[in-house]
C-alpha cells in the first residue's frame, strides 16, 4: 500500500524513535489538515497516515509534523 | 504538495516592509524563527523589558480555564510554551493544552522546557495555523500570542480558529498594535527601529530577523481593523483591549 522509495532521510532510522512519548489523547484528535479526515497511526514507521489525502505525516522525536509539504506521498 | 492550494504568482503579501509573493512569506518567516528559537524568550525579555510576561498573564487571565471540569485549549504559534504553561498552571487536573507551531526549533525549545518542569496535559505538534489538523468543535479556547502577524493568510487562520472551537469557545489573540499615546509613540518608534535590531544582533548574532519583527509590527492592521477581520471570520462580540499605551492589544471573539 505504501511506497518505500519515497521515505525521507529522517525516517530512515538515523536514530531511535520514542513511541512512548506520543500522547494517546493527541493521536485521537488529530485529523488530516487537507481533508480533515481521521488518521491511522503506524507505530512501526512512526507515521500518521491519511488515506483520503494519500499522505503519511511523519512523527519526529514524538512530535507529529502535520504539514503536507513534509508528508510522504502514498502510492497504491 | 500539489493538493495544497497554491496562491497565484501575482498574489503578494508583506514581509516586513518588502512585498513578497504569498507563497514565499512562510519560508521567510520560518527562516527568521529558525535563527532566533534558542534565544527567543530571552530576546522577548530584553525587548519588552519583561513586559511580555505581564501581557501573557493578562491573556491567560482572559482564557480562565476551568479548574474543575475538562478544558481543552489550543495555543497556536506557541512553540516555546510560554502561554501553554500558564494555561496548565491556571487550570485544573483535566486541563489539556495542545501547543502548535509551524517551526520545529521553537517546538523543541518548548518541549525541553516542559520536560524540565514535568508539566502534565501538554502536547506539542507541528502544524500550520491556516490549515489545522484538528477536528471541528474541539477546543474551549484558542490563543495566539505574537503569532498572527507572521501568518501569510490571516483570514484563513481566523476561519480555521473558529472551526476548531466549540460553540461558546473563545478566540484570544495577543499582538503588537499601534501606540496611541502622544510622545510614547515617538519614543516607541525610535526604540523599536534602532534598539531592537541592535539588541537582536548582540544576543542572537543577527539583527536582520529583528528588523523583520519590527517592520512586521508596523504592517499589522490597527486594532479596529483587526477586530473587523475577526468579525468577518464569523466570530461574535469581537472586541479588543489595549495594554501599555497600545504597544500590544488583546483581541477577543466568541464562537456562538
Amino acid at each position: 500500500m505504501v511506497d518505500d522509495e519515497a521515505q525521507s532521510p529522517e525516517n530512515a532510522g538515523r536514530r531511535g524513535h520514542e513511541p512512548s512519548r506520543i500522547d494517546r489523547r493527541l493521536l485521537e484528535i488529530l485529523v488530516c489538515p487537507l481533508t480533515k479526515n481521521t488518521l491511522e497511526y503506524d507505530s512501526a514507521r512512526q507515521e500518521l497516515v491519511s488515506l483520503s489525502a494519500r499522505l503519511a505525516y511523519p512523527i519526529r522525536d514524538g512530535i507529529p509534523i502535520m504539514l503536507p509539504d513534509e508528508a510522504r506521498v502514498l502510492e497504491y | 504538495m500539489s493538493s495544497q492550494s497554491q496562491p497565484s504568482p501575482s498574489d503578494e503579501t508583506h514581509f516586513g516592509f518588502r512585498n513578497v509573493p504569498l507563497g514565499e512569506k512562510q519560508h521567510l518567516v520560518d527562516d527568521v524563527f529558525l535563527k532566533v528559537a534558542s534565544r527567543y524568550d530571552l530576546m522577548n525579555d530584553l525587548m519588552s523589558a519583561g513586559l511580555h510576561r505581564a501581557w501573557k498573564d493578562v491573556l491567560v487571565g482572559m482564557v480562565r480555564p476551568s479548574t474543575t471540569r475538562p478544558f481543552r485549549h489550543l495555543d497556536v504559534a506557541g512553540g516555546t510554551g510560554d502561554v501553554a504553561f500558564r494555561v496548565i498552571e491556571a487550570g485544573g487536573p483535566d486541563t489539556e493544552v495542545t501547543v502548535l507551531d509551524i517551526n520545529p526549533n521553537m517546538l523543541s525549545v518548548g518541549r525541553e522546557r516542559a520536560d524540565a518542569r514535568s508539566l502534565p496535559g501538554l502536547t506539542f505538534v507541528q502544524g500550520n495555523a491556516e490549515e489545522l489538523h484538528l477536528p471541528d468543535n474541539t477546543f474551549d479556547a484558542y490563543t495566539i500570542a505574537f503569532g498572527i502577524r507572521n501568518v501569510p493568510r490571516i483570514d484563513k487562520a481566523l476561519r480555521e480558529a473558529r472551526r476548531v472551537l466549540k460553540r461558546g469557545g473563545r478566540f484570544l489573540c495577543l499582538e503588537f498594535s499601534m501606540v496611541d499615546v502622544p510622545v510614547l509613540d515617538r519614543f516607541y518608534e525610535a526604540y523599536s527601529f534602532t534598539a531592537i535590531p541592535a539588541i537582536g544582533k548582540v544576543v542572537t548574532g543577527d539583527g536582520a530577523p529583528y528588523r523583520y519583527l519590527v517592520e512586521s509590527i508596523r504592517k499589522f492592521p490597527d486594532a479596529p481593523t483587526f477586530r473587523d477581520m475577526i468579525e468577518d471570520a464569523g466570530f461574535a462580540r469581537a472586541s479588543f483591549t489595549r495594554l501599555t499605551g497600545g504597544v500590544v492589544a488583546i483581541h477577543s471573539g466568541w464562537k456562538i
